[in-house]
């Protein structure tokens, strides 16, 4: 037989490879600029082109497609209505040009890219991860095109940023929402399992330090990648930490993984998802171990506010499910946002941009949207639920103001 | 770490290697009777978990699906060896089938995503994680069973390729293709038998994973390639025993490791511990089909420097 040795190494070596590089790297355009789409003076827009990245495909379509979705059904709702509503841009219609991320940040940088070198293309928006926000961030603010982060909310996404804004409530809101769910329930002792990467790195250490200046031990922060199936030994660490409380930061699939884990090794604690991952349909399968769980969200789908009726009754009809995904909600509000700013006449992207900060909407469905200096969403209240059978429970609201958290009267 | 906890960590290691032994065994299988790195070989397992899944959400009969499973296996084994390998069995160059294993694993990957969909789904416990509980956790008897059938198909397997006509055959195919269909040995049926074993095989690790875990998703046909490829290195390359033996010591070095490190070192150290072997332990080339051909058919044997 030949000798299998260098085959066998050439082998590993590829492995190791195609692990490392599963993306091609991105091209960076330092300096860049944009006049923008507007196009010369005196000629008529028709169309408003919005760029939005997402995991469309894959294991994280769950988050990327609902984005897409929101973001259409505001589309088609103004173009339906005539297009934009006020200004020099008044009946253009929104083009939504979506591009599949994969939830891979080196995907993003490189679709920041052509969206910087397509001068059609008014704004960056969609993301489902805090990451993707990251990469395209530096390429879209030195080209001054506007970045709006529909669904990722780490605050280092507007941190240092211009005409850089985040839609969903920021992450101190997830992790104060949740460190005031665990005190309220009792909580000494609280220990962590969160995902690797900006979402979980950020929402945990936020909620760590919550919860020191809330007088409770965090007995252990224990890691996973996103999409771990096996995570019994770091729940066995987070059992074995002596803690009563077993907070998990991650996507819908890392909290299942974990609150199974957590059953399998027959641990009783108190269940709390700091991450938003449990307010997601697959945890109310049945199979799923989920009961009990509490979890935190920043959109109440059953508001009877006017505009979220609008929302649920057009989700309703498209999607055939009244039942409107947070994602979903904030990819509608996204472009909402910008269709409002147009009407203040941008000439360009960079102006598009400082635009954006200055918009006020008093309901989008998610509630009033307004943004502080930074680009941060400000006023949005939290939601505390729990898992029940097979339905959400709304418990509790607050408001995140800063580092206080105080409850608000609930929709319903 | 307590005794406890070591015990937990044993049996959840116990549990999860049952899976990777299975993985490992059916990729040697290939490896040792042909000497091709099946890079595919996780990509059959995972169509195979697949449709073991969509049987059984149609039928809800676990032994039904877990043989669809099987079935599926040794179908798309099969297929991949035909397709993409087959016409590539007298080249001399030793990238060309490496490349056409990733290939296939993409063409499978793709098939799974339109017929499944992309999204994780759900798995069921078509093979039963019940048993006794030792420490925080319960040893599946399945997972017991796994590796002792493992391990005895692993010595079967060696019995037949070292004691039988119809091994021998094989061993024929795996040291000279021409020499052996000169002297009329069905190398297509050899080879083909083979593959279907393989995937079988894996097919069953499959189903068994995704019901530990209860969740499967596409990407574990990656995953379960670099297992496969990382527990028969370990175990040293050319022994399907070793094979077995090295998917089960990865499952419990990794239970250990993911419970004393950051999970971010936890595949740098299996691959730091995959690179290690194979530089310290370079495999001799003497797996079953080499030692053993070179006694049966010494005229063909081929020195190969070890």
């Amino acid at each position: 037989l030949p000798n299998r040795w260098p085959a066998l190494a050439s082998t590993a070596v590829a492995l190791l490879a195609l692990a490392a590089c599963s993306s091609s790297s991105s091209k960076v355009t330092s300096g860049a600029t944009t006049t923008g789409p507007a196009g010369a003076a005196g000629t008529a827009v028709k169309e408003i082109k919005i760029a939005l990245a997402a995991p469309l495909t894959g294991s994280y379509a769950s988050y990327g497609k609902p984005i897409a979705d929101g973001e259409k059904l505001a589309a088609d709702e103004i173009n339906a209505g005539g297009g934009v509503s006020a200004g020099r841009y008044r009946g253009a219609k929104f083009t939504i040009v979506p591009f599949d991320d994969q939830l891979d940040p080196k995907q993003d940088a490189d679709i920041a890219q052509k969206v910087v070198d397509d001068a059609g293309i008014w704004a960056f928006t969609g993301l489902a991860a805090s990451d993707g926000a990251l990469s395209a961030k530096p390429i879209l603010n030195r080209a001054q095109v506007p970045l709006i982060s529909s669904y990722a909310s780490s605050p280092e996404i507007t941190r240092d940023a211009k005409r850089t804004f985040i839609i969903a409530s920021p992450h101190g809101a997830y992790a104060g929402a949740a460190v005031q769910a665990a005190k309220d329930a009792g909580s000494q002792s609280v220990a962590i399992l969160q995902i690797t990467g900006a979402f979980g790195d950020s929402i945990s250490k936020l909620a760590q330090a919550d919860l020191t200046a809330k007088a409770m031990k965090v007995a252990t922060v224990q890691t996973m990648g996103s999409g771990d199936a096996n995570v019994d030994a770091q729940v066995l660490a987070a059992k074995n930490s002596g803690a009563d409380t077993f907070m998990t930061v991650g996507y819908a699939s890392d909290v299942t993984a974990a609150v199974t884990a957590v059953r399998k090794l027959q641990w009783t604690p108190r269940l709390i998802d700091a991450g938003g991952g449990a307010f997601d349909p697959s945890l109310l399968k049945p199979g799923i171990p989920s009961a009990g769980l509490t979890g935190v969200v920043d959109y109440d789908a059953a508001s009877q506010s006017p505009a979220n009726k609008v929302l649920r009754d057009a989700y309703q009809k498209a999607y055939g499910s009244a039942d409107v995904p947070p994602p979903a909600a904030h990819g509608y509000e996204t472009v909402k946002v910008i269709e409002a700013a147009l009407e203040a006449d941008p000439k360009d992207r960079a102006e598009l941009g400082d635009d954006i900060g200055k918009v006020k909407l008093p309901d989008t469905g998610v509630g009033a949207l307004s943004f502080d200096a930074g680009g941060n969403p400000v006023g949005r209240p939290m939601w505390i639920f729990t898992v029940e059978g097979s339905a959400f429970h709304f418990q509790k609201g607050y408001a995140y103001d800063g580092r206080d958290v105080s409850p608000l009267p609930l929709s319903r | 770490m307590d005794g406890r906890a070591a015990l937990t960590l044993l049996v959840l290691g116990v549990s999860s290697g049952a899976s990777f032994a299975l993985f490992a065994l059916g990729y040697a299988l290939v490896y040792d009777v042909l000497g091709l790195m099946n890079l595919a070989h996780g990509d059959v397992l995972m169509i195979a978990t697949f449709a073991s899944l969509a049987t059984w959400e149609a039928t809800g009969a676990p032994v039904l699906a877990l043989g669809a499973g099987v079935a599926v296996g040794a179908v798309a084994g099969s297929v991949v060896d035909q397709v993409a390998y087959r016409p590539l069995r007298h080249t001399a160059d030793a990238v060309a089938p490496l490349v056409a294993a990733l290939g296939a694993a993409l063409v499978l990957r793709n098939l799974a995503a339109g017929w499944f969909g992309t999204a994780d789904r759900r798995f069921p416990a078509i093979i039963p994680a019940s048993g006794p509980r030792l420490g925080d956790a319960v040893l599946p008897v399945a997972a017991v069973a796994a590796i002792v059938v493992s391990g005895a198909m692993a010595l079967a397997v060696r019995w037949l390729l070292e004691h039988t006509r119809a091994g021998g055959a094989v061993l024929a195919v795996a040291q000279d293709l021409t020499a052996a269909r000169l002297i009329g040995i069905p190398v297509w049926a050899a080879v083909l038998a083979t593959y279907a074993l393989a995937g079988a095989v894996a097919a069953v690790g499959g189903v068994l994973y995704a019901s530990t875990f209860s969740t499967i998703r596409l990407s574990l046909g990656w995953t379960a390639t670099v297992i496969a490829f990382t527990a028969a290195v370990l175990g040293g390359t050319g022994s399907l025993v070793g094979a077995v033996a090295g998917g089960l010591a990865l499952g419990i070095v990794e239970s250990f490791l993911s419970y004393l490190l950051p999970s971010g070192y936890r595949d740098a150290i299996a691959f730091g511990l995959l690179a290690a072997v194979l530089v310290a332990r370079p495999p001799r080339g003497a797996g079953v089909a080499h030692a053993r051909s070179r006694r049966r058919f010494p005229s063909v044997h081929r020195i190969d420097g070890d």
